[in-house]
């Protein structure tokens, strides 16, 4: 579970390490399958320090799988990036469209989801479902994901099986026929799945901490799934229009990682992908967040769960100096401080959980706290504010970082072995930052961090105003009576050492 | 004959083929309870000549990756030695599995297996404090954890490959001498997990019910978890915890020196433990066992099938293993064509088959509203009825070709590769499995999938259904036995 915990939290982070700089796509895309040089990283003085503090420094020499990334574009727009990876036994295939939950209007929310969930509709070349089934009787399988910013198409396919991937794949973005009879029967299926959703407490604390973390915000503050009532009343018309305008070449970005050879590879792409139509993208633009000032917070009903408590915090996007250090002060606090401190130590919390994700504005992240028996809110919350000023005032400790860069580094070789994730990844990073090939200098970015830096981010962005807080059936003002319970005698034994009782003072 | 009549035979005989191609490629719709499901033809439509369409392109020849064979080697001290070699990675991925001392050897003291793993690696040794233990661990940069299952009692970890051999000998430290001390298994005791319930973790929750229901009990279980002390703990720990039921499983590249370090480690220790007698299965059931969990006024409901089936050593797992991705393991299966329509009986329906030791098990998985799960359960009972009628070749072929690829899978990521490793030790089917597993996979016929359905699905299955039980239970009395559960409820 730990491992979970830190794979999980690793991901941003890792996203974070390459793409402190961004660079939106404004420039003229090369001509066919050009490549682009990949950018070389920019050293960044710390503005926090007034001297160049010491970085990071690991325990040994640490090493990054050996990324190959080759990015190049076609002339209708779409990007293209490759990740040869000699050893893979299969490849993996993944489109991303910049069609995310931020592109839908106030009141139809939910149609990023149904336009995701209606793309095997059929085209001029296949039938209604017939795209899974050629999938199926080659041993491949194909599966989508939505977020707020992107809807991303990924397959698996067997060795020798590239060409029918790509086909497939350029199939629908060229000729999906929209038809409505199609479209409200995925509606359907899509309202079984968010009504089944909207009976789920955890579910609904999500939901409510995703709206208070982007308050005012409605781009991100509404779920990606879409609100039930609003996909009822959703016109067919309404999806199809969605994707003619955001299901275009000059909208996408096609990643394939796996045993492939970069030339051949360009070759299909261009035959396949070359005809797709582009037009006029859609802008990208955002207002910026607006800065949370106070703590905000909600509670929910537990509905037969056991009590618990989520936090949410936004940190810089990967655009700004300092998200690295915010996201590191992050991980220390999630996967090392908090699981000593409220696991080992006080024994309030059964389980900890934590999730982040990537977003244009913000990366958001969430801690999840399983409360044990009687535990309140405030203690929990005294431990919490103990450990973020520990952090903002002394900096993190040197075991701290080694295990820092060690997870960084072993996230990286896990993500070398697992497609799927490194398919998404490098496309996220081509599509916030236009800049999938800063995974091959992450590590070092992570490593030229200083101790300061990190001490400052903690400072700047975890504090009581910068959070929010979903309580779910949590005692909030209650003040529980002491837990401390004599312990019993131990049988004595040649092993046995005489108890002595605990320093700790009991719990209030 | 008119030259008219041979006008028309000419015409129909020009033009038949392109009238065909233009139909719709679907077969009869299917009648299940009186309910007409449409029913997509599972082959790829042919293309011709003429027509306008594009083909997807073919498979291109490939050559299949080789997998370095296992090693294996018993050692003096009588633990067992795995080696994976896996080239490329800077990572080591160790298995500690105590083979026999899972949770239905705590017999009558359920945690007690759990709480004894957890003591040794979080609990100190008779050299190190729990901290300075805690210490040592992080030092190496070892990330690890714990698992018990009913089996074993696994530590699985991730260590650089140069710490490898420090990081075996602190493990084994912990194993070998624990420090047992009251006050730290006081400690450790108040962070055990209670047992999982329904709501908060169905998938656990599933699997100690899955055991409950297809073996045979255990003797009674009356400690509490928060009752057990150092002395339960060190018993348990004598019988079961020791280098002959020691296996340790390395996946990456692995020093030589491990071998040293593992037979270091073992020789000093000096325990025999007693091996664990095997749960033996329970008798099947004439009629459908329904366990309903309430959950009132809920819309949405969804549904479990779970149907016993062979051991993963026997020569019939493989054709099982084929007939669940038949049933529900793709977007193409059974099941999923049999619940598709408008509006569609249930959502994405899946089946698979999970591997467990001297037996294997089917589960299905249905998502549906209140007003439609009766109906997909009868569905689905009728898709398992007819699940023996297997006639084509082509649907034989895309289950053999995704499991080879999810087998593929497997050996393409160290981690995978040591929790299939760790997997096989505990079914005993480690001898040269991995050629083995493919090839019985491609040998599976027709008539063999046919046969397991016969065999193994004309049973009563247990079926789990959540929903709303006052409006559920009148429609589910017909198929079975009702027991009503409270979701909120951990014990079973």
């Amino acid at each position: 579970m730990r491992r979970f915990f830190q794979v999980a939290g690793l991901t941003v982070l890792a996203i974070t390490l390459g793409v402190v700089e961004h660079a939106e796509a404004k420039s003229p895309r090369s001509p066919m399958a050009q490549k682009r040089p990949a950018k070389t990283p920019r050293k960044r003085p710390s503005p926090l320090a007034p001297a160049p503090a010491p970085p990071l420094v690991a325990s040994r020499t640490l090493s990054l799988p050996p990324f190959k990334i080759e990015r190049s574009s076609l002339e209708n727009g779409l990007r293209i990036v490759l990740c040869p990876i000699p050893t893979a036994t299969s490849t993996v295939i993944a489109m991303i469209y910049d069609a995310g939950a931020r592109r839908e209007t106030m009141g139809a929310s939910g149609v990023a989801n149904w336009v995701r969930h209606s793309m095997n509709l059929g085209s001029a070349n296949l039938l209604r479902g017939e795209h899974e089934r050629h999938l199926a009787t080659r041993g491949a399988r194909g599966w989508s994901e939505l977020s707020s910013d992107r809807a991303i198409f990924l397959t698996e396919l067997p060795p020798g099986e590239l060409p029918l991937g790509l086909w497939l794949e350029a199939d629908r973005l060229k000729s999906l026929h929209w038809i409505s009879e199609g479209a409200l029967a995925q509606r359907d299926m899509l309202l079984l799945k968010l009504q089944k959703q909207a009976a789920d407490p955890l579910q609904e604390a999500q939901d409510r901490l995703r709206s208070l973390v982007f308050q005012s915000f409605w781009p991100y503050e509404h779920t990606p799934r879409g609100n039930l009532a609003e996909v009822t009343s959703l016109r067919p018309e309404t999806a199809q229009s969605f994707h003619d305008t955001f299901y275009t070449a000059n909208n996408a970005i096609l990643v394939v990682a796996g045993p492939i050879k970069a030339e051949q590879t360009t070759q299909l792409v261009l035959r396949f992908f070359e005809t797709a139509r582009r037009q006029e993208r859609p802008s990208s633009i955002l207002p910026p967040l607006p800065e949370q000032t106070s703590r905000r917070t909600s509670t929910i009903d537990a509905k037969g769960l056991s009590p618990r408590l989520l936090y949410g915090w936004t940190t810089p996007s990967n655009r700004t100096d300092d998200a690295l250090a915010a996201q590191a002060a992050l991980h220390i606090l999630a996967h090392q401080r908090l699981p000593a401190r409220l696991q080992n130590e006080r024994g309030l919390v059964s389980k900890i959980s934590v999730s982040q994700e990537n977003l244009r504005p913000a990366v958001f992240t969430t801690i999840g706290l399983s409360l044990t028996e009687n535990t309140t809110q405030s203690e929990v919350e005294q431990v919490l504010d103990t450990e973020i000023n520990a952090l903002a005032q002394k900096g993190p400790q040197n075991a701290e970082i080694t295990m820092l860069l060690a997870n960084t580094e072993a996230h990286f070789w896990q993500m070398y072995r697992d497609l799927p994730r490194l398919t998404v990844y490098l496309g996220d990073m081509e599509l916030l930052y236009n800049d999938a090939d800063r995974i091959t200098s992450s590590l070092a970015q992570v490593s030229a961090l200083t101790h300061e830096q990190i001490r400052a981010a903690a400072a700047r962005y975890l504090g009581p105003t910068r959070r929010s807080l979903v309580g779910i059936g949590v005692k909030t003002d209650l003040v529980s009576p002491p837990k401390f319970t004599p312990p019993q005698a131990p049988p004595k034994g040649k092993h046995h050492r005489p108890h002595r009782p605990s320093k700790a003072k009991p719990r209030r | 004959m008119n030259r008219a009549s041979l006008l028309v035979a000419w015409v129909l005989a020009v033009c038949a083929p392109h009238i065909a191609a233009c139909a719709p490629h679907v077969t009869p719709d299917m009648t299940v309870h009186g309910l007409t499901l449409p029913v997509r033809d599972p082959t790829p439509r042919p293309l011709d000549d003429d027509d306008p369409r594009e083909a997807p392109p073919e498979s291109e020849p490939f050559q299949e990756a080789e997998i370095p064979s296992l090693q294996r080697e018993l050692l003096s001290s009588g633990a067992e030695l795995l080696i994976q070699e896996f080239k490329g990675s800077p990572f080591l991925e160790l298995r500690l599995v105590l083979r026999h001392a899972g949770s239905d050897a705590d017999g009558a003291s359920p945690g007690l297996a759990a709480l004894t793993l957890r003591a040794c690696l979080e609990g100190g040794t008779l050299r190190l404090s729990s901290k300075d233990f805690s210490k040592r661990l992080a030092a190496l940069e070892v990330q690890w954890k714990t698992v018990v299952t009913p089996q074993a009692a696994t530590i699985r970890a991730v260590v650089p490959k140069y710490n490898g051999s420090e990081a075996l000998a602190l493990l084994l430290q912990a194993l070998r001498e624990p420090r047992m001390d009251f006050r730290e298994i006081n400690r450790l005791r108040r962070l055990a997990p209670p047992p999982p319930f329904f709501l908060e973790d169905p998938t656990s929750w599933l699997q100690t019910l899955e055991q409950k229901e297809f073996l045979r009990a255990i003797p009674s279980a009356s400690t509490a978890s928060r009752a057990l002390g150092p002395a339960e703990l060190r018993t348990f720990w004598k019988q079961y915890f020791g280098p002959k039921a020691l296996t340790a499983v390395f996946v990456g590249e692995v020093d030589p020196a491990i071998k040293t370090t593992l037979e270091q480690g073992t020789n000093s220790w000096k325990s025999t433990p007693v091996e664990a007698s095997q749960r033996a299965l329970a008798p099947s059931r004439e009629r459908h066992r329904i366990l309903l969990m309430d959950r009132p006024e809920a819309p949405s409901a969804e549904f479990w099938v779970l149907a016993s089936g062979p051991s993963p050593s026997s020569e019939e797992w493989a054709a099982f293993s084929i007939l669940g991705e038949l049933l529900g393991g793709s977007p193409i299966s059974r099941l999923a064509l049999a619940m598709a329509g408008s509006p569609p009986v249930a959502v994405a329906p899946g089946a698979h088959v999970e591997e467990r030791s001297g037996y294997s098990i089917l589960k299905i998985h249905i998502d549906s509203d209140l007003s439609r799960i009766t109906k997909a359960l009868s569905v689905t009972l009728d898709v398992l009825q007819k699940a023996s009628e297997v006639s084509e070749d082509i649907e034989l072929q895309g289950a053999q070709r995704r499991i080879l690829a999810a087998l593929r899978r497997e050996a393409s990521d160290p981690r995978r590769f040591a929790d299939f490793w760790e997997q096989q030790i505990l079914l005993g089917t480690t001898e040269v499995e991995w050629s083995r597993r493919a090839e019985r996979i491609q040998k599976v016929n027709v008539q063999q999938v046919s046969k397991v359905a016969k065999s193994y699905l004309n049973r009563g299955f247990l079926i789990v259904v959540v929903g709303d039980a006052n409006r559920l239970a009148p429609a589910l009395q017909n198929l079975g036995d009702i027991v009503r559960l409270d979701p909120t409820n951990g014990s079973l």
